[in-house]
């Protein structure tokens, strides 16, 4: 089923995203505790089952973007003008936007309710429960932000235009203290997040980042093996499953 | 005797609680943690003896989870059973007759808001016998300073999400080694590493629960 998408002032758009669309499954949960597809032993198996049960009635998802105008100046190779303001990406990241002149900035979340819900049953004594709700929390979280991604990418196919992979600020070098200029760009309160002074996300469970957009744009694989990055989460689990072509970074 | 602290030792690592515990499924109806501490101390096995039993059950399942055999949710079912064993041991503790292996001041830096790393690390370093001040969220420096201060003889633990907030980590270690020179301090979280960690002049880094526990464990 398309995604649908509701456009709101300033070619901000808001896109409505289920917790079925996300597709997580229990294996994806077994993986990212650490077992095996089908493997997680007793009572851990049972826990994701619970959660995957409860996560619909708990899920806030909101998710938007907004288009503004994307170009890398010939003087400043490091970085790129998104809207405005000039963001030092670094190079991987501004040589992937090379051909487009478009950003969708974008920001999602699955709102507070997991989160709460695996701090309280941590400190009612459930650790382990309350370990798996955070883990499958951002799993979602995560999806959320791959299903959006996928989402921008059918609505500009409509306009006949492309889109890059997306990449967060605190990634691939890119400074995650950006982020309080990226949200400049987004509406006030964009899809209930606010911004701490640290420039953490609230609630936890957000992704933030831009997708490039353009005639000639292509979405290519993630190339760690140009990153210098060398505790990056992402190489990691590149090297590990090479054959991997998913992007879920950010 | 020794048949009953080696059970209570296999319960600790197995992470089996009490009899209506269903997990693990094999030792399911079985007496757990918590009744084996009762009769243990009711047929006078000391509780110093009882703690080394379960000392012993939480090394063995953290060497486990060092060898990907076990991952995080094992290693707090373990922290749960030892939970179970410390209700009973704690008029001992009250009474000084039991000494805690010494006290862990942990908190999430000031500027950062994410507590769930932060709370799995306190429940599996209490589980191994230390006495864990959790400051909670948002620690400013003089918060960690009042504390280690209440606390003589403390190790303090720090954890943060972002790197922003890594910016204000090091303040935090600096405030701490500039009053309280002789304090260790670990920091974690997922943008550390044992590089930040030697840049910004703390003495350690962990990786996860069980970097914590061995980290204090060589301090001692
Ligand atoms: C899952 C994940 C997310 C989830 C949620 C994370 C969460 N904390 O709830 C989602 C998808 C929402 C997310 C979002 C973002 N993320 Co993220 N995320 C991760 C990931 C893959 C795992 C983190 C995690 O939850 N682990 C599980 C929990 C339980 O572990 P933990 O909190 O780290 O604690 C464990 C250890 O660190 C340790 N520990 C913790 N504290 C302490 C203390 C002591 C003393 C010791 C010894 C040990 C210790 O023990 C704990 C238990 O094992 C990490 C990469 C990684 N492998 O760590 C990146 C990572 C944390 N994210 C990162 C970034 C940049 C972001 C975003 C800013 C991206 C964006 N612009 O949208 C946002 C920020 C969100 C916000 N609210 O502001 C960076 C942070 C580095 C940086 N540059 O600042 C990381 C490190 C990835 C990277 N670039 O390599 N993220």
């Amino acid at each position: 089923m398309p995604l649908r998408q509701s456009r709101q002032p300033d070619d901000a758009y808001v896109v409505e995203i289920g917790f079925h669309d996300l597709g997580v499954t229990k294996a994806d949960l077994e993986i990212r505790l650490g077992y095996e597809a089908g493997r997680a032993p007793e009572p851990f198996g049972g826990m994701i089952d619970e959660v995957l049960a409860e996560a619909p009635g708990r899920l806030g998802i909101q998710a938007g973007y907004r288009l503004v105008p994307l170009s890398r100046p010939a003087d400043k190779r490091d970085g790129l003008l998104i809207g405005g303001p000039f963001f030092r990406t670094g190079t991987i990241v501004a040589g992937e936007f090379a051909r487009a002149d478009e950003a969708a900035v974008f920001a999602c979340t699955i709102g507070p309710s997991l989160e709460t819900w695996a701090s309280d049953l941590t400190g009612d004594g459930e650790p382990a429960l309350g370990f798996v709700v955070d883990s499958a929390a951002s799993e979602f979280a995560e999806r959320t932000a791959a299903v959006l991604h996928d989402g921008v990418a059918a609505f500009m196919r409509e306009r006949g235009r492309g889109v890059t992979n997306r990449y967060s600020p605190g990634y691939c070098t890119w400074d995650v203290g950006e982020q309080r200029t990226l949200f400049s760009l987004l509406p006030d309160g964009f899809c209930g997040i606010r911004l701490t002074e640290s420039a953490l996300m609230v609630p936890v469970k957000s992704v933030s980042g831009i997708i490039g957009t353009g005639k000639s744009v292509e979405r290519r694989d993630y190339r760690c093996d140009r990153c210098g990055v060398e505790e990056c989460v992402w190489r990691a689990v590149r090297t590990k499953k090479k054959s991997e072509t998913t992007d879920k970074r950010g | 005797m020794s048949e009953l602290v080696e059970q209570l030792t296999m319960c600790i690592e197995r992470g089996k609680i009490n009899a209506a515990a269903p997990y693990p499924a094999d030792l399911r109806g079985r007496e757990g943690a918590d009744e084996l501490t009762a009769r243990a101390l009711r047929e006078s096995v000391g509780p110093d003896a009882v703690l080394a039993a379960c000392n012993e059950g939480m090394r063995r399942i953290g060497e486990r989870f060092g060898r990907n055999e076990v991952f995080v949710p094992e290693l707090l079912m373990a922290a749960k059973a030892m939970k179970a064993v410390m209700a009973h041991l704690r008029p001992f503790f009250q009474s000084g007759s039991v000494k805690a292996k010494g006290s862990f001041i942990l908190g999430t830096v000031a500027g950062d808001l994410h507590d769930i790393g932060k709370n799995l690390v306190a429940m599996v370093v209490e589980g191994n016998g230390w006495e864990v001040v959790d400051l909670g969220v948002d620690c400013k420096p003089q918060k960690f300073v009042d504390a280690v201060k209440a606390h003589p003889g403390c190790t303090v633990g720090l954890s943060a999400l972002l790197t922003t907030t890594m910016a204000n980590m090091e303040k935090i270690v600096k405030e701490i080694k500039e009053q309280f020179p002789e304090v260790r301090v670990i920091v974690g979280g997922a943008p550390l590493s044992a590089d930040a960690a030697a840049k910004m002049g703390a003495d350690g880094y962990g990786a996860d629960p069980q970097g914590a526990v061995a980290f204090l464990n060589s301090t001692t």
